[in-house]
């Protein structure tokens, strides 16, 4: 292990955390300019240009806003829980490659930190794992809507957990891979050779188990507002709120990354041209996340529950079958 | 008349201490035995089909100008399985320590309408489940109606009750408990985004289903019925404004036209076709209210928005007209203050198709959305026969299948004369209580339409000074308008002496006015029936083994206004 | 659902419309096909296609306060003025105390004395702007049209008791002489066609 690796990947760690931090931050400006104008209204004017410094205040509030630990809490599990979330995400990151790659002053540079053999399995499942954090959020305030939506988010997030891996076993089949770089490396060959012609199921189904994943309507009840105030976040002030707020943004776009790679083709061949799809592809999934936002109400928790376990898990093993049936011959 | 004593003539012959002391308009008021209470009430509802209570309500004479048998005298009233007749019983309560039977076991609507007479007036009933406190705070000492309780006379209660009086005797009687069924206690409110006003509703929970509920409310009471009995009645419109803080012009309507039934003067045509304009408009932005805040609950929070801008619209046409957006305090007793603007036509036009495109799109959004239909659908129906039992009046009656609206049963300022249609739904859910209020929006339009286009010319005050203002030029050059004016503005209109109960089709309900005056310019008594209160006392009974999700939709579907709520 | 039982009540020959009920299934075999039919059409894209649409025109109704303001009528009740008489500009304020009777929250309160000529002279006036409910009604009975409601909206105070003066409602004389005062047409005004009303005695000349 020669110390240029050992260099390149602390570079690429501290700049993968630092953007996509900021990105989060974007993400909360672009979420609230967007709603605003599809509901009419103009979102953040004053702080800034088109209130683009908003984000910047946003961040200033957070980290020197008091940190409010309430009295009969547990303290060490109520301490470490936005943690949690906020650290899986970004672990997650690590196997996600999120340009071509290229080179620098004859240095070829590998924009992923960990090319491994598993690639998806791990980032499956470190995102699985980001589920403690609501769930011992939840549970450690000292508060009973908390504990509701830590219900609720345990029972949500273990069950969309089982649909994202069926229904990702089908072009995993026909791909032979584990690892992101190989699904990018099948797809080629162009627009034609993208693995959501020939598997739009699987598409549609890790697209819904994606909005559930993330929290985002109409799967968001977990931190839904009307019902359970702020669900497990209700008692979290400050950074600690933070923390929780950055996790799921990262999240959004770390999934919406791996949908692009995985269904449509990711950067392609390479080229420059590539990059720039890849960016938007991940900019319209997430510009979707935020205009179903606004157009759709949300489902009630049982509702979920039926939609996972009786509608969408029968079709992920029915299309893992005719996948598999298709393929022999 | 004789109709109306031939109606009534079966009670009259089966008690024979029941008697008709005098008609309220068109409506007899009876008096009853105390003993006999029950009995008769049984007897109204079992045989002549009085299916209906209305209200229950009591009146301190003390310092009543005629004497009276008793101290205390309680008021029912009910409405008959038709809908277009009213009875109204007057017992004497000899005591109100002992007091009198409950008839909670006949009407369930009288749960709470007792509770709150016990609270006001003193008044015991006998047999009633859960005798307390409802609109005051639970600390507070004496009964702030009765006459010898001064208005200025506040009390500092701080204590919240945890309400586990009302739970225990719930679970029990759903064999359940807390430890063994591992049910969790929650608190929907009262400073909750989604309870529409302060409401707290106490709720059992087994995982997320509600297995019983109990409501807390009064957090809200400003004391109208007695602050009522200081004031003039033309004082008492902006009053009238907080009631239903949604539709304020409506309130206004309801109370002025309460009082001019009561006197028995009519408005000359143009008045009567002002008032319909801005009852129907103020019907249109109170569904907008009730609609988009039970989307907002949904998570549809564009619907919001879309509904909410057209109500912008409206509210800048009001301020044209009366001066402000939402505390109008237009109407008067005999009339209203001044005519409409020029121009009233084209805004008003903008307004109605502004509203009919923010209805449009938002239906588009969510008619044959499947996520809205899951949410709402089959979510705390309601039959018909619990409706009526539970006291449910307007859209939420409707929408349980009852054709019931007092625009059709006993039509009043023309409303026989414009065509429009009854909206019914069939199942009483959540989603037949927002589509029924959607479909009668549309109708209001067209009544709106109707009426602008046929607007006559003229006056829109009755002439008689006595009771309106006289014009100001009067008031300056005249000795007899200078008189007018300092005679209204020191002893107020004058009502002559009796009671009299009266009813008004509000974008919520019934809204009754009952109003005991002693000749003076001030009302004896003021009585609020307030929709909004009947609907609350059912909606602990209707969430009951459905989801906290479903509870917070019915909350938004049953369309509770605090203001009128707790008055 | 029939509409028979509706019906036959004796109430008048309007039209009932039914809300529209699309059919509760109850079987499992109905809740399929409903869900079959669901997944292939669709309508939830037509509420993405809405709001696309609305984000497309960009017809934003944010007004933008306190950069940009609504207008507000001319009947607008807000901050009351104490107007000034046109042929000698002293003001109109009698001192009758009718506006005091009437006020509705008790938030006026006024000192009235007779002068050297025994004329009735208003010495301290004030109103409780943090009590006023900005009814109108003292402009309505004010017999000389001297207590009007103005348009000025924006009050802060640091106290919620905060009391407005008879000097700070005046017309102020430099406006006066300008001719610049405006008569307030809201609660109390003239009305039009007004002298038409007005009932004269027999001996009207």
């Amino acid at each position: 292990m020669d110390t240029a690796f050992i260099i390149e990947t602390i570079i690429k760690i501290v700049v993968i955390l630092l953007v996509f931090s900021a990105l989060a931050g974007f993400g909360t400006y672009f979420e609230r300019k967007v709603l605003a104008f599809m509901q009419r209204r103009l979102g953040p004017m004053h702080v800034g240009p088109y209130g683009l410094l908003q984000i910047a205040a946003d961040g200033v509030k957070l980290f020197t806003k008091e940190d409010i630990v309430p009295a009969g809490v547990v303290g060490p599990i109520f301490k470490i829980a936005p943690v949690i979330t906020a650290a899986t995400a970004f672990m997650a990151a690590a196997a996600i490659p999120f340009l071509p790659e290229f080179t620098l002053f004859g240095y070829t540079v590998h924009p992923i930190v960990a090319d491994i053999n598993v690639g998806i399995l791990y980032i499956l499942g470190v995102m699985a794992i980001g589920l403690y954090g609501p769930l011992l959020g939840g549970m450690a305030s000292n508060n009973k809507y908390s504990l509701i939506s830590a219900a609720r988010g345990a029972a949500v997030f273990i069950s969309y957990e089982v649909v994202t891996g069926l229904s990702l076993l089908a072009p995993m089949m026909m791909v032979g891979s584990l690892s992101l770089i190989d699904f990018n490396n099948y797809q080629a060959g162009g627009i034609g050779e993208w693995i959501i012609w020939s598997q739009p199921v699987a598409f549609i189904l890790f697209w819904i188990a994606a909005f559930a994943e993330t929290g985002r309507t109409p799967f968001h009840l977990i931190a839904n507002d009307h019902e359970i105030i702020d669900g497990f976040g209700t008692e979290y002030s400050g950074m600690r709120w933070g923390l929780f707020f950055i996790g799921e943004y990262a999240n959004m776009f770390f999934i919406s990354f791996v949908m692009a790679i995985i269904f449509l083709g990711g950067f392609g061949d390479g080229t420059v041209l590539g990059a720039f799809a890849l960016l938007g592809k991940v900019a319209f999934f997430f510009f979707f996340f935020l205009w179903t936002r606004a157009a759709w109400p949300d489902v009630r928790p049982d509702q979920l529950m039926w939609l996972c376990w009786k509608v969408l898990m029968p079709i992920a093993v029915l299309n893992i079958v005719i996948t598999g049936i298709v393929m022999m011959f | 008349m004789k109709d109306d004593l031939l109606e009534i003539q079966p009670l009259l012959d089966k008690f024979e201490t029941t008697l008709l002391l005098r008609m309220m308009g068109d409506t007899p008021l009876v008096s009853v035995e105390n003993e006999q209470l029950f009995t008769v009430v049984d007897f109204l509802k079992n045989k002549m089909d009085y299916s209906l209570l209305l209200d229950i309500t009591a009146v301190d004479n003390l310092d009543i100008s005629h004497p009276t048998s008793t101290r205390f005298e309680l008021i029912y009233l009910f409405r008959h399985k038709e809908f277009s007749r009213i009875l109204a019983l007057k017992t004497a309560v000899a005591d109100p320590d002992t007091g009198v039977e409950s008839i909670v076991s006949l009407y369930e609507v009288a749960d709470w309408l007792e509770r709150e007479v016990w609270d006001q007036y003193g008044i015991v009933f006998q047999n009633h489940p859960t005798l307390k406190r409802i609109l005051n705070h639970n600390e507070f000492v004496g009964h702030p109606m009765r006459k010898d309780y001064e208005i200025t006379k506040g009390q500092y209660c701080t204590q919240t009750q945890d309400m586990m009086d009302e739970m225990k005797p719930l679970l029990d009687a759903r064999g359940l408990e807390m430890e063994r069924d591992e049910l969790m206690i929650l608190n929907l409110g009262p400073s909750h985004p989604a309870s529409h006003g302060t409401i707290r509703t106490l709720v059992a929970l087994d995982g997320e289903t509600i297995r019983a509920g109990a409501s807390e409310i009064g957090y809200l009471h400003r004391g109208f019925e007695k602050s009522c009995e200081n004031h003039t009645y033309n004082q008492i419109i902006p009053y009238t404004d907080r009631l239903n803080y949604c539709s304020a012009l409506m309130n206004n309507i309801a109370f002025a036209k309460t009082v001019e039934d009561m006197m028995g003067i009519t408005l000359p045509d143009r008045g009567i076709f002002i008032r319909v304009i801005l009852t129907e408009l103020s019907r249109v932005i109170d569904h907008l209210v009730c609609l988009a805040a039970g989307l907002l609950d949904m998570g549809a929070q564009t619907n919001y928005w879309y509904l909410f801008n057209p109500r912008n619209n409206a509210y800048d046409f009001l301020s044209k007209l009366t001066g402000a957006r939402l505390t109008n305090s237009y109407m008067r007793i005999g009339g209203m203050t001044h005519d409409l603007y020029e121009g009233w036509r084209a805004d008003l036009d903008d307004v109605l198709k502004k509203v009919d495109s923010g209805i449009a799109q938002t239906l588009q959004m969510i008619q044959h959305n499947r996520i809205y239909n899951d949410r709402i659908q089959n979510v705390s129906p309601v039959s018909a026969e619990q409706a009526i039992a539970y006291g449910f009046t307007g859209p939420n009656l409707r929408a349980s299948g009852v054709a019931y609206d007092l625009r059709f049963d006993k039509p009043y300022y023309y409303y026989d004369h414009f065509d429009f249609d009854l909206v019914v739904g069939s199942q009483g859910d959540t989603y037949d209580r927002m589509m029924v209020r959607f479909e009668e929006m549309l109708q209001s339009m067209r009544i709106i339409t109707q009426a602008a286009d046929e607007i006559p010319g003229g006056e829109i005050n009755i002439a008689d000074h006595r009771i309106v203002m006289p014009p100001k030029t009067a008031v300056y050059n005249t000795i007899e308008g200078m008189m007018n004016q300092f005679k209204l503005v020191y002893e107020g209109v004058k009502v002559p002496k009796g009671e009299y109960y009266g009813a008004f089709e509000a974008a919520n309900g019934e809204l009754g006015f009952y109003i005991v005056s002693d000749g003076s310019g001030t009302p004896y008594k003021v009585k609020v029936r307030a929709p909004s209160f009947v609907h609350m006392a059912a909606y602990p009974k209707i969430i009951e083994n459905y989801q906290v999700a479903d509870a917070i939709m019915t909350l938004g579907s049953l369309n509770i206004i605090a203001g009128e709520m707790d008055r | 659902m029939s509409l028979e039982q509706f019906k036959d009540r004796n109430v008048g020959e309007q039209n009932y419309y039914q809300v529209d009920i699309a059919d509760y299934p109850t079987t499992g075999w109905g809740k399929f096909k409903r869900a079959v039919d669901r997944t292939f059409k669709g309508e939830l894209f037509v509420g993405l296609w809405v709001v696309m649409r609305e984000m497309i025109k960009f017809d934003i109704h944010t007004v933008q306060y306190p950069k940009e303001k609504l207008p507000i009528g001319p009947r607008y009740r807000a901050v009351h003025e104490m107007l000034r008489l046109w042929e000698s500009d002293t003001e109109r304020c009698i001192g009758c105390g009718l506006c005091e009777k009437i006020c509705i929250s008790d938030c006026i309160r006024m000192d009235t004395r007779y002068d050297e000529n025994s004329r009735k002279e208003v010495g301290e006036y004030s109103i409780n702007l943090g009590r006023c409910i900005f009814c109108g009604y003292c402009a309505e009975v004010c017999p000389e049209l001297a207590i009007v409601h103005g348009p000025r909206y924006e009050n802060t105070s640091e106290q919620r008791a905060h009391y407005v003066t008879f000097e700070d409602m005046l017309t102020p004389i430099d406006v006066m002489k300008a001719g610049a005062q405006k008569e307030y047409p809201g609660f109390g005004a003239i009305t039009p066609h007004e002298d038409e009303r007005v009932q004269k005695t027999p001996l009207a000349y």
